[in-house]
């Protein structure tokens, strides 16, 4: 269990990470999500004692991760893939990794095949794609079978295979009892694996929540009704209190009453209904809904 | 502690370029040493001086090699975010830094007592070929691997505060060929018991033979050169041990 109480770090003037604190439960995907520039990787890197908090302490099952004399057992990271020297090859570089933490050079074997670079391991990796790298990166994470692992934006540069990949790796992972924490700013990305998201903006938490509740809270939910009598109903169900938004004519999704209500005001009108319908919001508009003030860099609209 | 020490070596030699300068550092004073036991004539008076040209003089070459590879030891880490993997793997830094100054100064002073066995070698066999006057000095020799490990740490520390080997390299090969020649310059036109004080030419006076170059009394003695360069180092690398400790990775 990751528990993080805040976690507070600037750079000068600027706050990456302000007073951030959020628990990662074990046995689960927990997807850490934010747009760009939110602090998802400074909070990974005051996670694991790379960048000093100004403020706040990490813990790992209830340790510091400085603590830890051999942290790779206990904690697995892939912070950027791009950290690894280019000349060096594959399998020295796990081979040193491996070494500072006293792992048998066979278990640098066993983690290149899990993740299927055992015919390039004598390759260097400034030769590697960046979703080779990616792989390494995750192989190097694997090394000391830890029981948490922490994962910046892991997806990237993988292909649609090594993406599904990813996600089937991870949710075994969790299913076996570990604590997972993926960070990632593509929502759908983390969707796809998460069953809990911490959603941060500007550094600071705005959610920490199942993706269901999270949809709950900051999705939106309507009714879509379809009639041919939709001028009449729509008086009605203003009347109520109720706000509509036209697709066309007869048809229009209707906010602030339920399904029940509408249906009982048409029927107590004797009007006819085609179509009445629960609609909710994906899990992007929600996310979306919610980042939308805290967004750091945001192309100009077209 | 003996991890760190076997991963610390591990990254020592599969990076290509350490593989690189380990085989000039090796191989460049030797072929020196060979060409100039070869052009040296027995017009010296001093046999020393034939020791010094053929040995001494092609050994410093692997002396500043060393420290460019000591700059490199921590520099190339930074230049690549490999420290971050570094430091993610083992979050005690001093533990790294230590591994790393054990392996860098391991094969500093390794260089520093092979090099100039290698050129004694070499070169006497070429100069009594040639009956040129010749007469070793042990305790250049030992100076010279005093001074090897010294200039390996110093580019150590300095590549512990600067970071970026793009920066460091050049710091580290002016100090002593640029900025020390101008200041000594100046300082022999002021006061030339200030030229002791420079500390790449005091480090310089542990592999001295012959003839004091200045003159008796100038420089320091070659112990004293030796505790005064070392005095530099040692505090370049505590600065520098320092200064990760605290900084973000």
């Amino acid at each position: 269990m990751i528990e993080a109480r805040g976690l507070t770090k600037r750079y000068g003037a600027r706050i990456a990470v302000d007073d951030l604190s959020f628990d990662v439960q074990p046995g689960v995907v927990t997807g850490f999500l934010g747009p760009n520039g939110s602090g998802k990787s400074t909070t990974m890197r005051l996670l694991l004692g790379l960048d000093r908090p100004n403020s706040g302490v990490a813990t790992f099952d209830g340790k510091p991760y400085t603590s830890y004399a051999q942290p790779l057992r206990e904690v697995g990271a892939l912070l950027d893939a791009a950290y690894l020297h280019p000349t060096r090859k594959a399998r020295a570089h796990l081979h040193a990794v491996a070494a500072s933490n006293g792992l048998s050079p066979g278990r640098v074997s066993e983690v290149l095949a899990m993740v299927g670079l055992t015919e390039v391991a004598e390759k260097r990796t400034g030769g590697f794609s960046l979703g080779m790298k990616q792989r390494l990166g995750i192989a190097a994470a694997m090394l000391g079978d830890p029981r948490t692992l922490l994962l910046d934006e892991p997806a990237n540069g993988l292909d649609p295979e090594g993406v599904r990949w990813i996600r089937e790796f991870l949710k075994h992972l969790a299913s076996q009892g570990r604590t997972v924490l993926v960070s990632s700013h593509l929502l759908s990305e983390v969707a796809l694996m998460a069953d809990r998201l911490i959603v941060i903006g500007k550094g600071r938490l705005i959610s920490s929540t199942t993706v269901d509740e999270f949809v709950r809270q900051f999705g939106h939910s309507w009714v879509r009704v379809k009639s041919p009598s939709m001028a009449a109903l729509s008086q009605h169900l203003q009347a109520m209190g109720a706000t509509l938004q036209f697709e066309d004519p007869l048809t229009a999704h209707v906010y602030g009453a339920s399904a029940t209500d509408i249906g009982t005001v048409a029927a107590s009108n004797g009007m006819v209904l085609h179509q009445l319908a629960d609609q909710t919001g994906s899990l992007e508009d929600a996310y979306l809904e919610v980042t939308n003030q805290t967004v750091e860099y945001r192309g100009a609209p077209k | 502690m003996i991890g760190a020490v076997r991963s610390e070596w591990i990254k020592f030699r599969t990076v290509r370029a350490n593989v690189i300068l380990i085989a000039i550092t090796l191989g460049l004073p030797l072929v020196l040493s060979a060409v100039l036991a070869l052009v040296a004539n027995d017009s010296m008076t001093d046999p020393r001086d034939s020791f010094g040209v053929a040995v001494i003089a092609p050994s410093m070459v692997a002396v500043y090699l060393c420290g460019v590879l000591g700059v490199l030891g921590i520099g190339q880490e930074y230049r690549h975010n490999t420290i971050r993997v570094t430091f993610a793997a083992q979050p005690r830094r001093s533990r790294v830094l230590a591994a790393k100054t054990i392996v860098y100064g391991t094969f500093g002073l390794l260089v520093g007592i092979v090099t100039p066995m290698l050129c004694l070698v070499l070169s006497s066999i070429i100069m009594r070929s040639r009956d040129v006057p010749y007469e070793a000095d042990g305790a250049a020799l030992v100076g010279v691997a005093v001074l090897c490990l010294l200039t390996t740490l110093f580019g150590f520390g300095l590549g512990s505060v600067m970071r970026q080997p793009a920066g460091a390299i050049p710091v580290f090969l002016l100090w002593p060929l640029l900025v020390e020649s101008i200041v000594g310059a100046i300082f022999s036109a002021v006061n030339e018991d200030l030229i002791r004080w420079l500390p790449f030419r005091s480090g310089q006076q542990l592999a001295s033979f012959g003839e004091d170059s200045m003159g008796p009394g100038v420089e320091f003695s070659r112990i004293v050169s030796g505790v005064y360069f070392g005095s530099w180092t040692l505090a370049l690398v505590v600065l520098g041990w320092w200064l990760v400790e605290r900084r973000d990775a």
